[in-house]
């Protein structure tokens, strides 16, 4: 195997079998030591929470990644591959540019399936809309059908007052018996104040940016409406599949408190399917 | 405990009943590890190999798992290489299967060489002029690539991802996970190219010697092929069969489709070079080293039908049928023709070990019949047992098939 | 090495010697003829008749020393399996030899054999031992090497003396113990030696010719009809007994 052990010889049989073995086992050996120190180094960077994001976007369903284009009815079919930031998104940025120069109306689709949607808040994917104060911090709370979901606060765990927090990370815990998962913050910032019983909203947010670029992946209450209609009818797809059969809808209005609607081994999916978590 | 590990949103039975379903097989491997240590602590008289049938059942099982796993590599090349994004949805599976039947031919090996302490001789004093040479330095090599692809699915499971580490680790290596699947491909190109050319270059063996192009024989091609197109039918066949246990769709019929038309133009290609060979063997191989090929089929139960079922039957058959649309329409039909696809391989790898060494070759030899030990029969059961078993707690605890989930819901 | 059909009585000296010069253990409990370890063996071949027309011939047989090309040396992945240049014996090295049993696959002549036990030998019997063998263990193969210890101890010699080794500085054991003098063993690249004579008589030939292995134990007999039952392939000697 090395010059120096007993017997080998420089043939060429030798020369061309061991150098294409080391080849690849240095190929091998490179490849994995590249992946432990871009691990090491993204894990002293503050990269854990885009990168716990991008893979949990990447594990999602299909049908949970569907871009925000199709509620406000500008194109049929099409899954998002920009982890939901759409400032990244190529088609997104032409999408806003014909909408600018009046060629695509951004009209609002027929109902929003009875949940409310207040046109002075913009929506984050993961359920939780966000509210811009004139004094430049937001406020952030759960949008109706999330509420309808998680309707006992105090299984919600909120972080403390000037903890940071980053767009798509944990914002909030929500503990039930039996099933957990986390609420994804809309932007980056700080906590400035945590709401209380009865509140609105939960936390009030100092954001990092103000920009435009900041704000461009949530989605306007006319977007909203469709896709809390169309989550809604995810999560009931979801349900029946797995022989739970919650018996909502059929066109009617969605029940007042889902919560109850749920039955308890059925959960843990609810919660994973509605706030984004595989 | 149990429920946590499981993904969320898939649907498991309960954890008594799967104990109930994994515990026969914990026997068998139980067996068959009492099997190994009789061989390990007796040496191998515990088998009924001989110095006339040095290669017996546990070669035959190498040799075939190894064709049928490679579905890893093929799976891989396609997805992460050609860039055909459908097969993303067996790719974990065939990960899985992959690393099963390389580990388990590997142990296999270990308990079949007379002296495993000494398995490091061959990468320390390699003769690269063997073809067990390339196979060990390529095997092994590949068991290290398929355990790193098989890391990134244990790190998904949903506890495990929970720590910051591992999620990184996995992001990252999955990130990287072109290289290894190029580098797969390259070393299962080579290795079941050597599997073929191990029984090939015996010139000692005229029923399995083939002439060479360059330094490898015909079988070194025909294996690759043959590999490549056995590797896609075994996924569909899995897959189908995981699905039929686990009562639930785990991958989309178009799917099975793609499987199923890659693996019969490969089947193809293959059976027509095989007969080709086939055919320059009977009249210029055989003959040349003194033999009539027709002589290799008058023993027993090994006729020339043999030649029939693995080249037309077991051959030409499923691969038309797995081209054919009309099949493709039909799951049931279409799974019937990988089946074939796959015992046609099956039967290959069993007529190049087997009856390669039955057959007499000085004229006062007999044909040797050997039945394998007991001890032999376990052993080869615990490998088929382990790899329930690792599959089994893989399909529980990890997402083999991303489209599960979708297919539930549709 | 020329052996001559027509001498041998089938006796099985040379096993005897075979096995005693190099250190086979004895058989262990549950051997087989196919288990068995048999540097050397002396096959009876008949022509398929019965008994009283039957014709049979002993043919010893062992590692037929095949020419450069051998099938096991260049199959053994961890050079076990070695060829002399000097001399053209093939030789296997059993320290080195991992039990995988490739080689014994690729010999066409069956000449290989495996230690499928622990070698043992009785309480005492260990004092016969050769002192000039080394032992094997359990889980490598062996086989003959025409008596490797014996063309050592010439080597010694013929460098204690300053002197080349000569082709008749030794006779393996079989030669020795033959006691119709059947086998002639010799330099077969030295035209004027014995071996090389009877190497050259139109009687000779050699088995499994057409394999090209090019072995260097040939076979001669003045019997026509044992030339052909030995040279044909089975294919016709399977016919025969079908039809007779």
């Amino acid at each position: 195997m090395f010059p120096w052990v007993y017997g080998f010889t420089w043939s060429t049989g030798n020369l061309i079998f061991l150098g294409i073995f080391f080849t690849v086992v240095i190929v091998i050996g490179l490849t994995l030591g590249l992946s432990v120190l871009r691990s090491l180094r993204s894990a002293q960077s503050n990269e854990i929470a885009h990168i716990r994001w991008k893979s949990e976007f990447h594990d999602l369903p299909a049908a949970a990644r569907t871009c925000r284009h199709i509620f406000a009815g500008d194109t049929r079919e099409r899954t998002c591959a920009h982890d939901f930031d759409c400032g990244t998104c190529t088609a997104h940025r032409h999408i806003e540019e014909l909408r600018r120069s009046g060629r695509i109306v951004l009209h609002r689709p027929a109902g929003s399936g009875g949940f409310s949607v207040s046109s002075e808040r913009l929506y984050h994917r993961g359920h939780t809309w966000l509210r811009r104060e004139p004094d430049g911090t937001v406020v952030v709370g759960l949008d109706d059908l999330a509420s309808r979901l998680v309707t006992d606060r105090s299984t919600l765990g909120l972080p403390p007052v000037h903890a940071a927090v980053f767009r798509n990370a944990p914002l909030v815990t929500i503990r039930r018996a039996s099933a957990g998962t986390r609420i994804l913050a809309p932007i980056d910032g700080e906590i400035v104040e945590v709401g209380g019983e009865g509140c609105e909203w939960l936390v009030r947010l100092r954001p990092r940016s103000l920009g435009t670029d900041a704000f461009a992946h949530l989605l306007r209450p006319a977007e909203a409406a469709g896709w809390l209609q169309y989550e809604f009818e995810r999560l009931q797809r979801s349900l029946a599949s797995g022989g739970v059969g919650v018996t909502m809808a059929d066109g009617g209005l969605p029940m007042q408190e889902l919560a109850s609607a749920v039955p308890v081994d059925a959960w843990d999916r609810a919660l994973g399917e509605v706030f984004l978590e595989p | 405990m149990d429920s946590s590990l499981i993904p969320r949103g898939l649907q498991r039975t309960s954890f008594p009943r799967f104990l109930a379903w994994v515990l026969p097989w914990v026997a068998l491997l139980g067996v068959g590890l009492f099997a190994v240590y009789l061989c390990l602590a007796y040496g191998l008289n515990q088998t009924n190999m001989d110095n006339r049938f040095a290669f017996g059942a546990w070669i035959y099982l190498d040799l075939t798992v190894i064709a049928l796993g490679a579905g890893a590599f093929f799976t891989g090349f396609l997805l992460y290489i050609l860039r055909r994004k459908e097969l993303a949805a067996v790719i974990n599976s065939a990960v899985v299967i992959g690393f099963i039947c390389y580990s388990g031919a590997v142990a296999v090996l270990m308990v079949d060489v007379g002296q495993p302490l000494r398995a490091w001789f061959t990468f320390w004093h390699p003769n690269v002029h063997s073809m067990l040479t390339e196979v060990t330095f390529c095997i092994t090599c590949y068991l290290t690539v398929l355990a790193i692809e098989y890391v990134p699915l244990i790190l998904k499971n949903r506890k495990l991802r929970k720590n910051a580490s591992m999620l990184l680790f996995e992001f990252q290596l999955h990130k990287l996970m072109v290289v290894f699947a190029g580098i797969g491909t390259f070393l299962s190109f080579f290795h079941q190219g050597s599997l073929g050319g191990l029984y090939g270059v015996l010139v000692g063996r005229p029923f399995a010697f083939r002439p060479a192009f360059g330094i490898w024989p015909s079988t070194f091609f025909l294996f690759i092929l043959s590999a490549a197109a056995a590797g896609p039918s075994f996924i569909l066949l899995t897959s189908w069969l995981v699905s039929k246990i686990a009562r639930k769709p785990l991958v989309a019929p178009d799917v099975y489709r793609t499987l199923g038309r890659i693996s019969g133009s490969i089947l193809l290609v293959y059976v027509l070079l095989k007969a080709v060979d086939t055919l320059v063997w009977i009249n210029r191989t055989a003959p040349g080293l003194g033999f009539q090929a027709s002589s290799f089929y008058r023993y027993g139960d090994f006729g020339s039908w043999i030649l029939f079922a693995e080249i037309v039957l077991l051959g030409l058959l499923p691969a038309l049928m797995l081209l054919s649309s009309r099949v493709a329409q039909h799951t049931g039909w279409l799974v019937t023709a990988a089946a074939m696809a796959c015992s046609g391989i099956v039967l290959n790898r069993f007529v190049m070990t087997i009856q390669t060494l039955a057959l007499p070759t000085l004229p006062f030899d007999a044909f040797l019949s050997y039945v394998p030990s007991w001890q032999e029969v376990a052993t080869f059961l615990a490998v088929i047992a382990y790899g329930v078993l690792v599959y089994s707690f893989s399909f529980r605890y990890l997402n083999l098939f991303p489209q599960e989930r979708e297919l539930r819901s549709a | 090495m020329v052996i001559d059909l027509d001498r041998c009585t089938g006796c099985g000296a040379c096993v005897i010697a075979c096995a005693v010069e190099n250190n086979v253990p004895p058989a262990h409990e549950g051997t087989t003829p196919r288990t068995g370890l048999t540097w050397m063996r002396v096959v009876r071949v008949d022509d398929g008749r019965s008994f009283p027309d039957t014709r049979s011939v002993f043919v010893p047989l062992m590692c037929q020393q095949c020419d450069h090309h051998t099938p096991c040396v260049s199959v053994c992945p961890q050079n076990a399996v070695e060829y002399d240049e000097e001399t053209g014996i093939v030789t296997q090295v059993p320290v080195r030899c991992l039990g995988c049993r490739y080689c014994m696959t690729a010999c066409p002549y069956h000449a290989r054999y495996f230690n499928w036990w622990d070698p043992e030998w009785p309480a005492g019997m260990e004092q016969t031992l050769n002192p000039d063998v080394s032992t094997r263990m359990r889980g490598v193969a062996e086989k003959c090497n025409f008596c490797h210890g014996r063309l050592q101890a010439a080597r010694a010699k013929a460098a204690a003396g300053s002197r080349p080794l000569a082709p008749d500085d030794y006779q393996p054991a079989c030669v020795e113990a033959c006691p119709t003098e059947a086998i002639v063993f010799g330099d077969l690249n030295d035209p004027r030696s014995t071996v090389s004579a009877a190497a050259s008589s139109p009687d000779t030939f050699r088995l499994l010719e057409h394999l090209g292995t090019g072995p260097k134990v040939r076979y001669r007999s003045r019997s026509a009809a044992v030339r052909e039952s030995l040279t044909r392939n089975s294919v016709s000697s399977e016919k025969e007994q079908v039809h007779g």
